[in-house]
């Protein structure tokens, strides 16, 4: 069911890693989150969230960081330190490579988000700059 | 000390006299006349390193390129001290991958007395924003489970943030009023509580005048409701750290106290050495850090351990 949610959004074929994910609603948002533990939530009360949030779906979906942890058979491309901080506060930059969905590193080899190429054009689709700007 | 001498010293430091008196008596004149000339920029910037993200050899050179100048400290492993470009640490690209969480000496030793181990079960009672959380759940490694609890919900979307920033995953958050959690049997419970805050005088110098910074015997009444209702969520041979950023013994001391005389705990002994209780002889083992001699936010930490 997550898969089918970012696939959808995306429109491309991704795989996460295999653990446990959960639902929450807060807000009137949705959100998926997800843990490599087992987190049995039901044993405590007043629960607000659990483990990394990865999803919101609220009138859109956004995708969020902590989805950077467990998605898998995405392609990396690697940028200079100058594009890393113009992607990591969200905005778009040229690269060289064939068109399609890329984790994105930066010259440490760290991820630093997740965006869509076409044309040269890669397009964030989550960008670590969220922490700041929305992450408060 | 005479009331001119008081009025002397109030005149030379902008401060709320009840608030000077207190220090006087907990601290004596000399330590109180130390404290009150210290100046935000006495407190060391420091910051801790996420070692489920880096090492702290590789977060130096990373911090280094960003033009940060970092050094370990010799208090906390984890620990660094930025000694340039402050400013540029909370935008850098190391605190935006969860390498690094600005955090002062007193709240990482806070974490460092607690002692997480990897595969516990561990209560943070007053979690938000998450520095302490964070580091708790780093020391887990990730595994076992963390109960983040905090009262106010509009503090939770930072202590979420936060988590999520360091990776942080085995985490449960709970939305409710400490005093009423009652799933317990808990390894170990921090109770980072909620205080007067004279411990922060130095780096938040609006304190020295605040009217609710003397209310100590109202927070005490707070503090002893959450202290007694975290021993009662431990496990036998469970440890609960008790802290706060207040420097009165009323609001710890005291609180401690008035456990100690209902259920039986026992004060055990907390790594490293850094700024002994010197207040009550009965509190040997436990911590009060001053800002005069560590160089950062005030703290006073104690490590109990409950035994039947």
């Amino acid at each position: 069911m997550v898969v089918d949610i970012i696939q959808s959004y995306t429109g491309y074929n991704i795989n996460l890693i295999d653990q446990y994910y959960y639902k929450f609603t807060i807000d009137k948002k949705n959100y998926i989150t997800t843990s490599s533990s087992n987190l049995d939530t039901q044993k405590i009360k007043y629960v607000y969230s659990c483990g990394l949030q990865i999803i919101m779906i609220d009138n859109d979906i956004s995708l969020l960081p902590g989805l950077l942890e467990v998605i898998i058979n995405i392609e990396h491309v690697s940028i200079t330190k100058k594009q890393s901080v113009k992607f990591s506060y969200g905005k778009k930059i040229e690269i060289k490579n064939t068109d399609g969905l890329y984790i994105v590193r930066d010259g440490f080899n760290r991820k630093i988000g997740m965006g869509e190429l076409k044309n040269n054009i890669l397009t964030p689709l989550i960008d670590l700059g969220w922490y700041l700007r929305e992450g408060k | 000390m005479s009331i001119l001498q008081i009025k002397r010293l109030q005149q030379k430091y902008p401060i709320n006299k009840s608030l000077l008196k207190n220090f006087i008596r907990w601290l004596g004149i000399d330590e109180t006349v130390k404290l009150l000339e210290m100046k935000p920029d006495d407190i060391k910037k420091t910051v801790r390193v996420n070692l489920l993200k880096i090492t702290i050899d590789d977060v130096i050179l990373r911090l280094k390129k960003e033009g940060i100048i970092a050094k370990k400290m010799d208090e906390i492993y984890e620990g660094l001290h930025i000694t340039n470009n402050w400013n540029k640490v909370g935008s850098s690209q190391s605190y935006l991958n969860g390498e690094i969480m600005p955090q002062g000496l007193g709240s990482m030793l806070t974490v460092h007395a607690l002692d997480p181990q990897p595969g516990e079960k561990i209560l943070d009672m007053a979690a938000a924003p998450g520095g302490k959380t964070c580091f708790i759940g780093e020391r887990m490694k990730n595994t076992g489970i963390l109960v983040a609890n905090d009262k106010s919900k509009s503090r939770l979307s930072s202590l979420i943030s936060n988590l999520s920033r360091h990776s942080i995953d085995n985490v449960i958050i709970t939305n409710r009023d400490a005093s009423n959690i009652k799933d317990g049997d808990f390894d170990k419970i921090l109770l980072d509580a909620p205080c007067t805050g004279e411990g922060l005088i130095v780096s938040h110098p609006n304190r020295k005048t605040s009217k609710s910074i003397v209310n100590n015997y109202d927070m005490q009444k707070i503090q002893i409701i959450l202290i007694k209702r975290a021993i009662s969520l431990l496990k036998i041979g469970g440890v609960c750290v008790y802290s706060t950023c207040s420097l009165s013994p009323i609001e710890n001391e005291e609180v401690v106290h008035s456990v100690l005389n209902h259920v039986k705990i026992e004060q055990i002994h907390i790594a490293g050495d850094p700024g002994k209780s010197e207040l009550h002889p009965d509190f040997y083992m436990s911590k009060r850090i001053l800002p005069s001699k560590m160089y950062c936010d005030g703290f006073f930490i104690v490590r109990l351990r409950r035994v039947k």
